[in-house]
């Protein structure tokens, strides 16, 4: 059954940029699958690295330096010509981010900008003016025909994340990335582009990978779910075994920093510490300083990522953690 | 009211507010007469006047009146646009005037169309190619351009390419016989409407050196400012989300990011306009074209009050006029602005 | 691992802009920018300096002088021997008591066919009065004009003075019907400024203000030698003396007189050009305030004079082009006293402490916009030094220092000017520059005050009699000699660049620039 080859294929994935005093790593070998119609949710704290995941996937920017693989639609990313990458863009791959508001370009009407991956790729204009308009339509957005010729501060701010799901599945891609896409909106309007994401993936639509620092949104949202610190994935689970029985402790600190129903605000945790920085390594597991289970050995060996049986057929269960066997439920037995 | 009426009524307000600006400096420019020591008659009559010639002008100026009644009658005359009389040639300044501004302008004008068009794509080129080989070279070159002392340019593109290879005139605006009937005072306008197309050519011809010349240390900043306004609008986040959907760098840069840079790039073309037209001074000598700048040297040297004025009141106004029309270009591009100064369409 | 590249978009963008650039080059090649070749009937040269105005009135400015000396006529001028001539006056007499002059004119026409009347002569005379501008302060003593018949007339001067006769050089006579057809409230003066209203050797075949001026021989002129002159001869404004120069290397202008010494080394061993020298009406001067402070003592007057090294000035700061000043009257110019001045170091060093004022200071004004003005005040400077006078200096404007002379207090000790006799009547300069009566009026820029002289040169100018008159002027200039009332130190010349050979080429003691109608081609 695990033949389905998978659409995107990530594997050791590196990223450098280049600092002050020589190359800076803030991906450290990242390996990651997207299956065709599955929801994949990226979570971490701020700066761990899951926006430079998203972005090194396509190579939007030209200070980093990326190394590894990323298997897509046939071919590499990482070593592909600019020229193939334009055509994975959009098309191939399609990306939304966290500010809507920034995210478009304040001086074109919203309905050029819906257009333009069609546009780039040679479609006519009526056409690709009409397929915006569907999209946009489709994705809530009322007035749609009429709306195309206003500009984006004439939006409101879900109005506006509205538009920039549209651009970034006009082209019907095969995979969308959405990085934080409901951090900057308020709570009602983040269930409904929630639902939309879901709505578009469901029937043959694109995997969909969310990154996002509240693992509030993830329940119901995604199949897996990849745990991201310092550049590393620590813990990748199916969705409900890690909610069940999270392995590693940094996972367990983010469960209990997520607001529930079932607990009282006293219980809420934050995890103790700062995050770790890509300018100033620890050596060891990089998460032994604000570890609470931490023994003397994590300080200086780096855990890898290894597999523990799952009940769960097709989701693999994997954990960075020295301690992992004897975690249960995410604290020492 | 539709969008188009509001913008016509910002229009007509920036048109008011202009002429505001207008006549603030033709009041300084009035204090300016002022407060030149010596006396203005006597100066307007000449140096070697007699005491009843002296009299006589200041009668016939009207310099025995109060100075509230003098400004009233001043600005009066301004409005029939009466400049005074130069007191080197005895003829209006007005008329003076008229005889140089169009070759002048014919002169920036062109220099800021090759400013506009090689400057803004030079700067767009390196902003696209930030912190590569092209971004220094053009940088390079564009620091090169702008500290080039004008002067020095002029006679080394003279000698080179007129005299050397003999491709282009050394001066001059024409090549006398093949001037068309003056309307404009432009000599490659003048040859177009007379549908003269050799004297078209040759106005041409005489035009490219000067325009070249004054054009490139403007080139050098406006390059200058272009990379680092489009640079910083590359940064942003939609650029990245433009670059997402599969657009060119080239597309990033013309679409995207040069609307959204053009506010800084037309407002510093707009004060280029004043520079320009100081800067002229030297180029009109040095390609032996008639114009303001050899007026305004002329002037300030005889200590011809009048024409000095004169011209700052042209110059002043140019400026008003031209930062007047980067704001409506600013309101027709950006439709933020367009929204906060005329209100957002329903 | 790779690092990605932006694609050949960007390569887009610079072929844009190659094209950009490229295209106007392209377009001009088309063009063709070579001037038809001389062929002898025209000339082409090229001038500094525009003329903001062509009206007559205005013609004591050289540069307008220049194009109304082509297209009017005056009564009398100069000869390029320094003698006086009629031109449209057949004949003039100076009256004996010098408060008149008689004047007959000969047959002449207008450019538009009409005749030169004496009515056009009163007309003309009348208007310099009247505007009270340009020529009017060298004919101040006009006083009206009296019309007998078309050809006589008598002009009544205001008091004796028989430099008037030489000042008419300068009066260039309308044709009165055509200037007050066009005349608005200002008596003509807007209209003339663009227009011809002349009868001279050349019409105004195009005007093309701040830019060419077209002459075309006229030749309804009454002059029979002008029957030959040039056809045709246009004035380019070029006001960089580099310019000029590369013009004239490439052909498309024949000649020019305003080539700065430092280019003119450029044309010297080339065959295709001609230098010509030309003596000119104008020289460098150093003068003192003869009133104030240690200059008004004659001898440190003398001192100063003999510490300069005149023939290194001649040398050096005017690349030999131009004379070792003779005398306090430039050397183109009639009834002069000569007394050439030589470096003495000794003996300027023994007046010096003889008048004892060893280690005083003295200020001297220039304006540093003359490259040689600067450098003479400099040389001098040093000069001054080793006779133990310390000199500053000071720039200034022409204006300023007019201004200066308002009074004795103000004048500065010294001055570094440029001087030029007003008119080409030697007591136009005499008169003006060292007659008391002129004290604090800023043309008498020494200050100087000597009855004698005064006595002298009131004579001369009041006398109805030539001769007697340039002998009395040139006792005055023995006085100027001997109290060294004035340091002259170099007279100036045109240099005439030219690609074609001239004939005819002569300074006209009354016109500082161009005579066109006396040039020959040949």
């Amino acid at each position: 059954m695990t033949t389905v080859p998978p659409v995107l294929d990530v594997r050791d994935l590196t990223v450098d940029v280049r600092a002050a005093h020589g190359p800076v790593r803030l991906l450290h070998g990242v390996s990651l699958q997207l299956r065709r119609g599955e929801r994949v949710a990226l979570v971490g704290e701020s700066g761990s690295g899951k926006s430079v995941f998203a972005r090194s996937l396509i190579r939007l920017d030209d200070a980093m330096t990326v190394g590894g693989s990323v298997q897509f639609d046939g071919a590499d990313l990482v070593t592909a010509s600019e020229r193939r990458l334009r055509e994975v863009r959009g098309q191939g791959i399609g990306l939304v981010f966290q500010d809507p508001l920034s995210s478009l370009d304040p001086v074109k009407r919203i309905g050029d900008q819906v257009m333009e991956p069609l546009v780039i790729r040679g479609v006519p204009k009526r056409e690709a003016r009409e397929r915006a308009r569907d999209v946009l339509d489709r994705l809530g957005v009322p007035n749609a025909a009429r709306r195309m010729d206003a500009y984006p501060h004439e939006f409101s701010g879900g109005m506006r994340q509205r538009v920039c799901l549209a651009m970034a599945i006009v082209a019907e891609p095969a995979v969308l990335i959405a990085d934080e896409p409901t951090t900057a909106l308020d709570v009602r309007v983040q269930e409904q582009v929630m639902q939309l994401i879901e709505e578009i993936s469901a029937d043959g639509g694109p995997a969909v990978l969310l990154i996002t620092h509240d693992l509030g949104l993830v329940a119901g949202f995604a199949h897996r779910v990849a745990v991201m610190y310092a550049g590393r994935l620590i813990e990748v689970a199916g969705v409900d075994d890690l909610y069940a029985d999270p392995r590693h402790p940094y996972t367990r600190g983010l469960l209990d920093s997520v607001p529930r129903i079932d607990l009282h605000e006293g219980d809420l945790t934050a995890i103790p510490g700062t995050p770790a920085s890509p300018f100033h390594p620890v050596g060891g597991c990089p998460f032994h300083p604000r570890c609470a289970a931490a023994l003397e050995h994590c300080a200086h060996e780096e855990p890898l990522l290894t597999v523990l049986p799952s009940p769960m057929p097709f989701h693999d269960r994997q954990v960075a953690c020295h301690r992992a066997g004897e975690i249960v439920h995410g604290r020492t037995a | 009211m539709s969008v188009d009426q509001r913008v016509a009524t910002y229009a007509a307000k920036r048109a008011l507010a202009c002429a505001f600006i207008v006549w603030g400096i033709a009041t300084l420019v009035f204090l300016m007469i002022k407060a030149i020591p010596g006396d203005e008659a006597q100066s307007a009559a000449g140096i070697t006047a007699t005491p009843a010639q002296v009299e006589q002008v200041r009668h016939r100026l009207g310099l025995d009146h109060s100075l509230p009644v003098q400004y009233v009658d001043y600005l009066g005359r301004l409005a029939h646009g009466d400049l005074g009389t130069s007191i080197v040639s005895f003829r209006p300044v007005r008329e003076e005037l008229t005889e140089r501004i169009p070759a002048s302008v014919e002169l920036v004008g062109s220099a800021m169309l090759l400013d506009v068009l090689v400057g803004v794509p030079l700067g767009m080129l390196a902003a696209a190619r930030f912190r590569r080989t092209t971004d220094n070279v053009v940088r390079w070159v564009a620091i090169l351009a702008s500290a080039v002392p004008l002067f020095w340019l002029g006679l080394m593109l003279q000698s080179f390419v007129g005299l050397k290879l003999d491709l282009l005139p050394l001066s001059g605006s024409q090549t006398i016989g093949k001037e068309s009937p003056r309307v404009t005072g432009m000599a490659t306008v003048d040859a177009l409407l007379a549908g003269n197309l050799s004297g078209f050519g040759d106005a041409v011809a005489h035009l490219v050196l000067p325009a070249v010349t004054l054009s490139i240390p403007f080139i050098g900043f406006v390059s200058r400012i272009t990379r680092s306004s489009i640079v910083g609008t590359l940064q942003s986040d939609f650029a990245s989300v433009v670059r997402a959907k599969g657009a060119s760098e080239s597309r990033i840069v013309v679409r995207h990011a040069l609307p959204n840079s053009l506010g800084p790039i037309v407002t510093f073309a707009a004060l280029q306009f004043g520079w320009m037209f100081s800067a002229t001074v030297l180029v009109e000598s040095i390609f032996g074209r008639p114009g303001v700048g050899s007026y305004l040297a002329d002037s300030v040297t005889q200590k011809d009050t009048f024409a000095v004025l004169g011209l700052v009141l042209f110059i002043g106004t140019v400026v008003a006029v031209a930062s007047a029309v980067a704001d409506m270009i600013q309101l027709l591009v950006d439709p933020r602005i367009r929204a906060a100064q005329v209100g957002a369409p329903a | 691992m790779t690092r990605w590249q932006a694609g050949a978009q960007p390569a887009r963008i610079a072929a844009v802009v190659l094209a950009l650039v490229a295209a106007p080059a392209l377009a001009a090649c088309g063009s063709d920018s070579t001037s038809t070749a001389s062929n002898g009937a025209s000339l082409t040269i090229s001038s500094s300096a525009p003329p903001r105005s062509i009206d007559p009135v205005l013609a004591a400015d050289a540069v307008i002088d220049e194009v109304d000396v082509a297209l009017y006529d005056n009564l009398i001028d100069y000869t390029a021997d320094g003698k006086l001539e009629g031109r449209l006056a057949q004949s003039f007499q100076l009256a004996p008591d010098a408060k008149s002059i008689d004047i007959t004119l000969r047959d002449a026409s207008f450019h538009d066919g009409s005749k030169v009347t004496a009515e056009d002569v009163k007309y003309t005379l009348d208007r310099i009065k009247q505007l009270g501008v340009g020529v009017a302060t060298q004919v101040a003593e006009y006083d009206s004009t009296t019309v007998k018949d078309d050809h006589t007339l008598t002009i009544n001067l205001s008091k004796p003075t028989n430099v008037f006769v030489g000042a008419l050089s300068h009066v260039y006579i309308l044709n009165s019907k055509l200037v007050a057809k066009n005349a608005g409230a200002d008596a003509g003066q807007a209209w003339l400024a663009n227009n011809d209203a002349g009868s001279g050797p050349y019409e105004l075949a195009k005007y093309v203000p701040t830019q060419t001026i077209a002459f075309k021989r006229y030749d309804g002129h009454w002059d029979p030698a002008t029957k030959d002159a040039i056809a045709q001869i246009t004035y380019r404004t070029i006001a960089e003396s580099s310019t000029q120069r590369d013009e004239l290397l490439a052909g498309t202008t024949q000649a020019s007189e305003n080539i700065d010494p430092a280019d003119l080394s450029q044309f010297a061993g080339n065959k295709k050009f001609t230098l010509t020298q030309l003596p000119k009406a104008s020289g460098t001067y150093v003068i003192f305030n003869t009133q104030k402070g240690i200059t008004a003592n004659p001898k440190v007057r003398e001192a100063i004079r003999l510490s300069y090294d005149y023939q290194a000035h001649l040398d050096h700061l005017l690349g030999g082009y131009g004379n070792i000043a003779t005398g306090p009257l430039p050397s183109i110019m009639p009834c002069r006293a000569e007394s050439a001045p030589a470096m003495d170091l000794a003996k300027a060093k023994q007046l010096v402490d003889e008048a004892g004022v060893s280690g005083s200071s003295l200020k001297m004004v220039f304006q540093p916009i003359f490259g040689e003005q600067q450098d003479a005040a400099t040389a001098l400077q040093s000069n001054l030094k080793q006779i133990g006078i310390n000199l500053k200096l000071q720039a200034t404007t022409y204006t300023d220092y007019l201004k200066d002379l308002k009074s004795v207090d103000s004048t500065p000790d010294m001055a570094l000017i440029f001087d030029n006799p007003p008119t080409a009547d030697p007591g136009s300069m005499l008169f003006t520059r060292y007659d008391s009566q002129f004290v604090g009026s800023s043309t008498n820029f020494s200050q100087y005050k000597n009855p004698a002289f005064d006595a002298l040169v009131e004579k001369a100018i009041t006398s109805g009699d030539q001769e007697q008159a340039c002998d009395l002027y040139k006792q005055a200039q023995d006085i100027l000699i001997k109290d060294s009332v004035v340091m002259y130190m170099a007279d100036h010349a045109t240099v005439v660049v030219s690609t074609v050979k001239f004939t005819g080429l002569k300074q006209f003691p009354a016109h500082v620039g161009w005579v066109p109608q006396s040039l020959r081609l040949g």
